[in-house]
This record gives C-alpha cells, sequence and structure tokens, in this order.
C-alpha cells in the first residue's frame, strides 16, 4: 500500500511569534528574553500576510546597521571581522531601529498544502532549521521546523 | 618540494601572517603578497613547481567566485537603493583612473598602446576590505562614509567590465586577434558574447534549484556552474570575469532565493582567496624589481589622481555635498585583490608583457595596501566623519 504524503498543515506548529514592521528594536529583545535561544520572529502586515522574518543573524547584523547592505556582496570581509565586544552603539537605538530597518524582507516561506517531504528539501537545500507557512493568499497561518517532521516521521514508524 | 607540503606551509604560514599584518594594522591581503614573496622561487623557494604552474587555474576560478558575487548586485532595486551619486561618483572614479594611467604611461612613459590601456584598465580596481577595515576600526560615521562605503563596493564590477572591453582592444591592437579597423567590434563582440553565455548559463542555475535536494549538492552545482562558465569562455575566447559576473546577475534576476547559491560559495572561498594572493606574491620577479621601478612609480603617481578627478567630476554632476566632492578620491586609494586579479589575466594572456604588468601590479598593490589605508583616514578625517 501507497505511504500517504502528510502536508505540512498537518503537522506544523499553529502559535507563531509574530510582530509588526513598526514594532521597536528593544521590545523584540525583551519578548524574547527568557527565550533559550533567540527564536525566528516573523513579521505581518495588518491583514496578516508574512512580509518578513527577524532571526539572530539580523540581530547581530545591528553591529553593522551603518554600513551599506551592498557590502555583504563583496569579497574578503567576513562577519567575524566586527569585534562586538568593542562597539558604540548609541542608547536609543533600541527606540529608533524598527523592525523593517532590520528584517530580511525576502523570506522563504511554504503553503499549508506542501508536502512535508518538499519542506524537508526546501531546509535542506537553504540550510535552515524552520520556515513560515502561508496560505494561497499569504497569509501566514504557521510555521514548520525540522523537529516537527522529524516527529511526524517517528509517528509514522510507530516510535512515539 | 612535494605539492601537499607546500599546501601546508602557505595555509599555515598564511595564517600566521594574517596575525601579524592585522597586528600592524595592515590588510590581511598584506600578509598574503609578503608571504607569496617570501616563500616564492627568489627567497625560500618552498612552493612546488606543480603548484606554480596550476596558479592560472587558481586564479581564474578565485576571480570567478568574485565575479559571481559582484554580479548580484544588478537588480533594478539594488541599482535602486545604491543611487544615482554612488553610480555617478563610482564610473567617474573608474574612468577617470583608466584615462589618466592609461596616457600618462603612453605618453610619458612610452610604453606601448596596448599595454597602457592594460595598465589603465586594471588601475580603477580598489580594495573594498581595506577601506571597510579603515571604517569600522575609526568608527566613521556619516554620509561621505556610507557614499564611500557604496562605491568602493559598486567600483570593481564596473572596474571588470571596461577591464574586459580593454583586454579585447589591446589584444587587438597588438596585433593578436585579427587587426585592421574591426578592433571596437571585435571587443564588443568579447563583451556581448561573455554577457549572453553568463546570461543564458545563470538562468540553467536558477532552473537546477529545483532538483537539488540538499546543501552539498547546491554547493557542487554553484561550483559547477563557475567552473562551467569559466571553461566555455576561456574556449570561446570571450571574458571569464565578465561571464561569471553576468552569470550571477542572471540567476539573481532569475530566482527569487538565489541568496543561497551566493552564501554557499561564501562558505568556501577564503582557501582559494588565500592561494590567490600568496602565488600572485611568488609570481614577484625580484631581479627585475629595479627594471620596473619608473613605471610603478608612474602607476602609483597617476592612479590616484585620476581616481581623485573622476569621482569628484561624478560627484559635481551628482550634485553631492562639498566633503563628498573633495575628498571621496582620496577615500578610494587601497588597491588589491581585484587588480592582481586582472593583472594575472594579462600576465597569460598578454605573454610578451606578462611579467612586466604582473610584477608592477605587485609592487604597486604592496604599496597601495600599506599607505591606502593611511589616504583613506585621512579622507574620513577631512570630511569630519571619524567618531
Amino acid at each position: 500500500m501507497a505511504k500517504r504524503r502528510r502536508l505540512v498543515r498537518e503537522v506544523m506548529a499553529r502559535e507563531v511569534i509574530t510582530v509588526n514592521r513598526y514594532e521597536q528594536f528593544r521590545n523584540i529583545l525583551i519578548k524574547c528574553s527568557t527565550c533559550h535561544t533567540f527564536p525566528v520572529i516573523l513579521v505581518v502586515d495588518d491583514e496578516g500576510r508574512l512580509i518578513g522574518k527577524v532571526s539572530i543573524s539580523n540581530i547581530i547584523d545591528v553591529f553593522r546597521i551603518h554600513e551599506p547592505e551592498i557590502l555583504k556582496t563583496i569579497p574578503f570581509l567576513r562577519d567575524d571581522e566586527i569585534n562586538i565586544f568593542d562597539f558604540d552603539l548609541p542608547p536609543e537605538l533600541g527606540y529608533l531601529l524598527l523592525v523593517e530597518d532590520i528584517m530580511e524582507a525576502d523570506c522563504l516561506s511554504v503553503t499549508d498544502d506542501t508536502t512535508i517531504e518538499e519542506a524537508y528539501r526546501i531546509m535542506k537545500l537553504n540550510r535552515l532549521d524552520q520556515l513560515p507557512v502561508v496560505d494561497k493568499e499569504g497569509r501566514l497561518v504557521g510555521m514548520i521546523g525540522v523537529f516537527d517532521i522529524v516527529q511526524a516521521v517517528f509517528k509514522d514508524l510507530g516510535i512515539i | 618540494m612535494n605539492t601537499l607540503f607546500s599546501a601546508g606551509i602557505i595555509f599555515l604560514g598564511s595564517l600566521l601572517m594574517m596575525r601579524l599584518s592585522n597586528r600592524f594594522r595592515l590588510p590581511s591581503v598584506t600578509g598574503y603578497l609578503i608571504f607569496g614573496v617570501l616563500i616564492g622561487p627568489y627567497v625560500a623557494n618552498l612552493i612546488a613547481p606543480q603548484i606554480i604552474k596550476a596558479s592560472g587555474m587558481i586564479s581564474n576560478l578565485a576571480l570567478s567566485f568574485i565575479a559571481f558575487g559582484l554580479g548580484q548586485n544588478f537588480t533594478l532595486a539594488n541599482v535602486r537603493k545604491i543611487g544615482k551619486m554612488v553610480i555617478a561618483i563610482s564610473i567617474g572614479e573608474v574612468v577617470g583612473s583608466f584615462l589618466v594611467v592609461s596616457l600618462a604611461l603612453w605618453l610619458i612613459g612610452r610604453v606601448p598602446l596596448s599595454l597602457a590601456i592594460i595598465f589603465g584598465a586594471i588601475a580603477p580596481a580598489t580594495a573594498p576590505a581595506a577601506v571597510v577595515m579603515v571604517t569600522r576600526e575609526f568608527k566613521a560615521r556619516g554620509p561621505f562614509t556610507d557614499t564611500l562605503l557604496s562605491v568602493v563596493a559598486i567600483d570593481d564590477a564596473w572596474g571588470i567590465i571596461l577591464f574586459a572591453f580593454c583586454l579585447a582592444l589591446a589584444k587587438v591592437i597588438a596585433g593578436m586577434g585579427g587587426g585592421g579597423s574591426r578592433e571596437i567590434v571585435y571587443a564588443f563582440t568579447e563583451v556581448g558574447g561573455s554577457l549572453v553565455l553568463g546570461g543564458v548559463l545563470g538562468y540553467l542555475l536558477a532552473l537546477s534549484g529545483r532538483f537539488l535536494r540538499t546543501s552539498t549538492e547546491l554547493l557542487i552545482t554553484t561550483i559547477g556552474f563557475i567552473a562551467l562558465t569559466a571553461g566555455i569562455a576561456a574556449y570561446l575566447k570571450f571574458s571569464i570575469l565578465l561571464a561569471n559576473m553576468a552569470l550571477g546577475t542572471s540567476l539573481v534576476n532569475s530566482e527569487r532565493a538565489s541568496g543561497k547559491y551566493f552564501e554557499t560559495i561564501q562558505r568556501i572561498d577564503t582557501p582559494f582567496y588565500l592561494l590567490f594572493f600568496v602565488l600572485a606574491g611568488a609570481h614577484l620577479e625580484l631581479p627585475k624589481l629595479l627594471g620596473i621601478g619608473v613605471l610603478s612609480l608612474l602607476f602609483i603617481l597617476t592612479r590616484l589622481p585620476g581616481e581623485m578627478l573622476g569621482a569628484y567630476i561624478g560627484a559635481v554632476i551628482t550634485k553631492a555635498e562639498a566633503k563628498i566632492r573633495r575628498y571621496i578620491g582620496l577615500g578610494l586609494a587601497p588597491q588589491a585583490g581585484v587588480a592582481l586579479g586582472l593583472a594575472l589575466i594579462a600576465f597569460h594572456e598578454f605573454p610578451q608583457f606578462g611579467d612586466l604588468i604582473l610584477s608592477t601590479i605587485i609592487v604597486t598593490t604592496i604599496i597601495y595596501e600599506i599607505f591606502g589605508p593611511i589616504l583613506t583616514r585621512i579622507a574620513l578625517e577631512k570630511a569630519g566623519e571619524i567618531g
């Protein structure tokens, strides 16, 4: 008998941390201050459509906020050349910097009717641990992570 | 001396030299270059001949990586974001240094026109990493710094386009590619062919994403396409650099999630760059240093004024503020990897002038990498943007 293909909507998490693009930078830090590691925060518009994401790399990029984005494309220059322990940033930056200044606007997502095999392939290919899930209209409906998929596979195998 | 022993010396020694040069506040590239001179055939002779022989392939691959990465800047959204002023200043700087250096070498240095054109086309290349290092070290902030960083990031892309055109032109002038009155047509064919080649392969690379399953497959495919583009370009006598830049541009415009292709290359490119710089240093013919003194001096003395003049004109056209007009060219003084890469290409394409071009550019790069960052700092100070 052919194996039933599971869809992303069957295994995804529906509780997701979201913010709007005008949220202040310091509020994100405060919101996540009790988190063990920084989670991926999804940015949505007033209609709930996914417009970007903020991950730990975007938070670290705040140390390069004064540099044009184009510099990321040049050779012989690596992020680790920034010494975050010897860096002056004005305290008011926490209020002045908004989510839209630091978010990654071109973030990958999958629709909720994608198979978990395809979602897993996209994550492996793009070295991501999780992907936002949207419906046909682009509205955010959840998040799927590698662990959700692995868990589903273990369930199918009867291990849990 | 066996190949692997040499490779071990190159990698471990370069790491030490990188730390040492950073201690003296010099860019890592300077350390790699000097190390290359030290272990090269004229001093310690620790590089296996097989590695020296492979330097053409290594430099072509390293430069293809650079060009591929630069190509991703050319999206409509990005060009809009970069803005008219940065585009005008960067093009001004490239054309200015090209004209001033070529004319000076041809009229004052009395070198053949084809050689003067090649030197002129290498002159605009700058060293983004060195400029960024200085702005970070001195915590520079402000409109001048923003403009300088954007210009230094984009000007090498114009420089590569100019070099591809000039190389084709110089080959015909030197009587190597057909001759007659078809020089310009030939140069345009080479440039156009490179763009079409890279454009088509970039589209195919974007399509390939649908069939890839893992990041390892992604890495292998990306390197494969870069090498294939370089190989076909070399076979058809097109520009390897321009074809790979077009590969990056076509990819970024045909695939929304193209970032992964560029990131995967950034993960593995460092050893290639390192080898490329050390081998460039090893090519320096120490016995001929005295002979190239006048040529190097002329190149050094004319490159910076050319950059300053061209950038000034670009800034005036776009009505940039006074401090940008006055000092932006000075901030662009450092010269490094791309210049060396272009010189290495010229070395292979122009065997009759190869040693002269490469040795001159190695010397000028070392000098500009030592004094360039100091000039960038002065420009930032004069602009009043050092924090």
